[in-house]
């Protein structure tokens, strides 16, 4: 029996209408995850990995955010196109998600307990008792010690790998489906950093969760991925397995990126740093975003955009280069039932 | 190079005196709490540890932006906590300082050109005719940075490109000794690259000395000859780089080595971590005895009474545990070969 995916998400572009420009923070993500699985999405500061996420969610401010194409179907029903009220009982649910900066998500002046009995109370319909029951049986579940007395606490009278934990328990009051992290460890210490990665995987198992992570560090993606999509200026550039893209990275930004990272395991000589700079969003590249920057580009990409490439069954690079090796061609736009971009006056 | 170090540091110790609690009682911090090592010409000193362990209050002594409760700060043999004003000025010339945000750390309102001749100025230097333009253009050759962005103000630019600023403006004086405080924390691992082989190559350029100051061990592994490690104000390891990956001898080293990821899941999958249990204690009360022992999986019942003291435990090793786990068996986390 082969798994069906749990969240697919197939052509996804999300653009923000400024008054001066428009910018193409998303410009195609597709993948499918399936359950009990993580995906690790990497990429640099910019590369539009929490739009992405948002936009699966559908947090962003419309205006000026707008979904321009694609689909995210969960459990095979288009998320985008679901009324308000059915979105609303998936979020938070179904589908959780935890940011980088827990303090900024926890109101300040509710205790610990009262957001997580909020929460089962708002999904679950518990009673006032029950929710605290459980929220008290979280807070343990997430390593809190002491929980019973620790639930009484203000966001402030935690620290931050235990507000972060606190944020993972919300998450997980009603067993979703897919956990969304934002950057869950970025503003943590690596010791605490490897509680909260470990925590994260037993929970993984014990409720059989998929997990979107979203990071910046590749060390993170190798600890805790199966597979990983690599984003590059707001489009996903490749997307394999955990094993494939360290082993046999295809796109010449996963090679570079990759190449980059020191590590505690090795002292090289010299890093192999990637020349340049990100492109800026607010302009459209006719050809491939990654040009300025590529070693091994050749005169058409340019002003050719290269489509997706896919190399194997859930292998894909977006790189003229791959062109020989590619079993099957999609543009990164296509999306079957794509709705159309709005027109701009 | 000279066998003389060229920064000497002995004793230090920084308390802050802070409001405790809600009745204002109040509490110190030891921030930095007898700290001594030396560091030698053109060499790569580390000191990493976690947040709040006393790195950048240790970094500011250093560059006597800050005076020190007890100890001395010697560099190149005169102790900066002696010397008069007008000495120690012209003292600072030969000390700089790269900070880890590039984006608060350059005066907004100042173009490229004024940030980096700023310290030209104030210390009178290059003042020939013409050589100020080209002591500039030099700078930017070798900090990569475009000649078109004299004229540009920081917040026009990316991170890395204003730490390149930052970097030049520091070299500006050809300093002897530079204090890098996080130079690459803000910045994508791709940009982070590019800044860690320009500091690198700089360093060979200016004959410089670094203190670089970081959380993160991949980083200092990369770039630094010695390791000090610190916790709750304290240094609690100091050896030679590749010494300490291979052969960590403290417990919390043992532990931090063991939570970094390294980027290669098939090394992940076959590790085992050592997780630390709890969070780094509040510096306000730090427990008796051994800072660590609360959170030591090898402490014994004379670690909550005896602070243990910096002891040279092998060659050139230095290490504050009298426990000496590692004597006979080596540490978990030296133990990720392939
Ligand atoms: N509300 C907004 N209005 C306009 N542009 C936005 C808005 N939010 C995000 N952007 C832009 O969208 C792009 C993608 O941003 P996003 O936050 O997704 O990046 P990211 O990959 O998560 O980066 P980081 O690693 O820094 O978190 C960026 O260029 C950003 O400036
Ligand atoms: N001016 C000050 N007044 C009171 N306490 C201070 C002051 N400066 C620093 N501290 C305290 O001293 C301790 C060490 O701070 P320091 O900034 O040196 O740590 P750090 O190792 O650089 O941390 P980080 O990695 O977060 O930058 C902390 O507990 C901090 O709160
Ligand atoms: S002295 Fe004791 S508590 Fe401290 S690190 Fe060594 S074994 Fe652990
Ligand atoms: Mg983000
Ligand atoms: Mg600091």
């Amino acid at each position: 029996m082969t798994l069906q995916p749990v969240l697919s998400v197939k052509g996804l572009r999300t653009h923000f209408f400024l008054d001066e420009h428009i910018v193409r923070a998303v410009d195609g993500v597709s993948y499918d995850l399936l359950p009990g699985k993580t995906l690790a999405v990497v990429g640099e500061s910019g590369s539009g990995k929490s739009v992405h996420a948002l936009s699966i969610l559908r947090l962003l401010p419309e205006p000026p955010a707008k979904v321009v194409a694609g689909e995210i179907l969960f459990k095979g029903k288009d998320l985008l196109k679901m009324p308000a009220e059915e979105l609303r009982q998936i979020r938070g649910n179904r589908i959780a998600m935890i940011f980088q900066e827990p303090m900024t998500s926890l109101n300040p002046v509710l205790t610990i307990g009262d957001q997580i009995s909020e929460s089962i109370i708002l999904h679950q319909n518990a009673t006032q008792e029950k929710a605290w029951a459980k929220a008290i049986d979280l807070l343990g579940k997430v390593g809190i010690p002491h929980p019973s007395e620790r639930v009484n606490d203000y966001p402030h009278q935690f620290s931050g790998g235990m507000r972060q934990r606190a944020m993972i328990a919300i998450a997980l009051s009603c067993e979703p489906d897919v956990l969304i992290a934002d950057e869950p460890t970025t503003a943590l210490d690596v010791t605490i950093q490897a509680q909260i990665l470990e925590l994260m995987k037993e929970l993984q198992k014990e409720f059989h969760m998929a997990i979107i992570l979203i990071t910046h560090n590749i060390g993170v993606v190798a600890e805790m991925a199966d597979e990983v999509a690599v984003m590059y200026a707001g489009r996903q550039v490749e997307y394999g397995s955990v094993g494939d893209i360290f082993k046999d990275p295809k796109h010449p930004y996963t090679r570079g990126l990759l190449n980059s990272v020191p590590s505690i395991y090795t002292r090289k000589e010299k890093l192999e740093a990637i020349p340049g700079q990100p492109p800026e969003l607010n302009k459209e590249f006719p050809g491939c975003p990654f040009v300025a920057r590529c070693g091994v580009a050749e005169a058409r990409c340019k002003d050719q955009d290269p489509p997706e490439f896919e190399l194997a069954a859930g292998r894909m690079s977006n790189c003229w280069k791959q062109e020989s090796e590619s079993l099957k061609t999609r543009h990164r736009h296509d999306a079957g039932r794509a709705p159309q971009a709005p027109v701009l006056s | 190079m000279s066998n003389q170090p060229i920064l000497e540091v002995k004793g230090l110790k920084k308390h802050f005196s802070v409001k405790k609690g809600m009745f204002g009682a109040q509490g110190v911090v030891r921030a930095v709490d007898g700290v001594s090592f030396s560091v030698m010409p053109q060499e790569s000193f580390a000191v990493v540890g976690e947040s709040g362990c006393g790195k950048t209050t240790l970094g500011r002594l250093i560059l006597a932006l800050e005076t020190a409760t007890e100890g001395s700060v010697a560099f190149e043999g005169r102790d900066l906590y002696k010397l008069s004003n007008a000495e120690l000025r012209k003292t600072r010339r030969d000390l700089q300082v790269i900070f880890q945000d590039p984006y608060s750390s350059l005066n907004p309102r100042m173009t490229v050109q004024q940030i980096i001749e700023e310290p030209l100025i104030i210390h009178d230097a290059y003042s020939g005719p013409g050589q100020r333009a080209k002591r500039i253009d030099y700078l930017l050759d070798v900090c990569g940075i475009s000649q078109s962005h004299l004229t540009r103000f920081p917040h026009e630019f990316s991170g890395g490109q204003r730490q390149r600023v930052g970097i030049a403006r520091a070299l500006a004086l050809n300093p002897k000794l530079v204090v890098a405080d996080e130079p690459v924390s803000a910045l994508d691992v791709s940009i982070q690259a590019q800044i860690l082989n320009l500091l690198k190559d700089l360093q060979r350029e200016f004959k410089l000395t670094y203190v670089f100051i970081s959380h993160d061990f991949s980083v200092v592994r990369h770039l630094c000859d010695r390791i000090a490690v610190m916790y709750l104000g304290k240094v609690v390891e100091l050896a030679k780089s590749e010494t300490l990956f291979d052969d960590p001898q403290h417990p919390y080293t043992e532990a931090l080595l063991s939570a970094v990821p390294i980027p290669d899941p098939s090394i992940e999958k076959r590790r085992k971590r050592i997780l630390l249990s709890g969070d780094v204690p509040s510096p306000l009360k730090p427990p008796s005895g051994c800072h660590f022992h609360p959170r030591c999986r090898y402490a014994q019942d004379s670690c909550r009474t005896t602070p243990p003291s910096l002891e040279e435990s092998k060659t050139a090793h230095w290490t504050a545990c009298p426990i000496n786990p590692f004597k006979e068996k080596p540490s978990q986390a030296a133990l990720i070969e392939i």
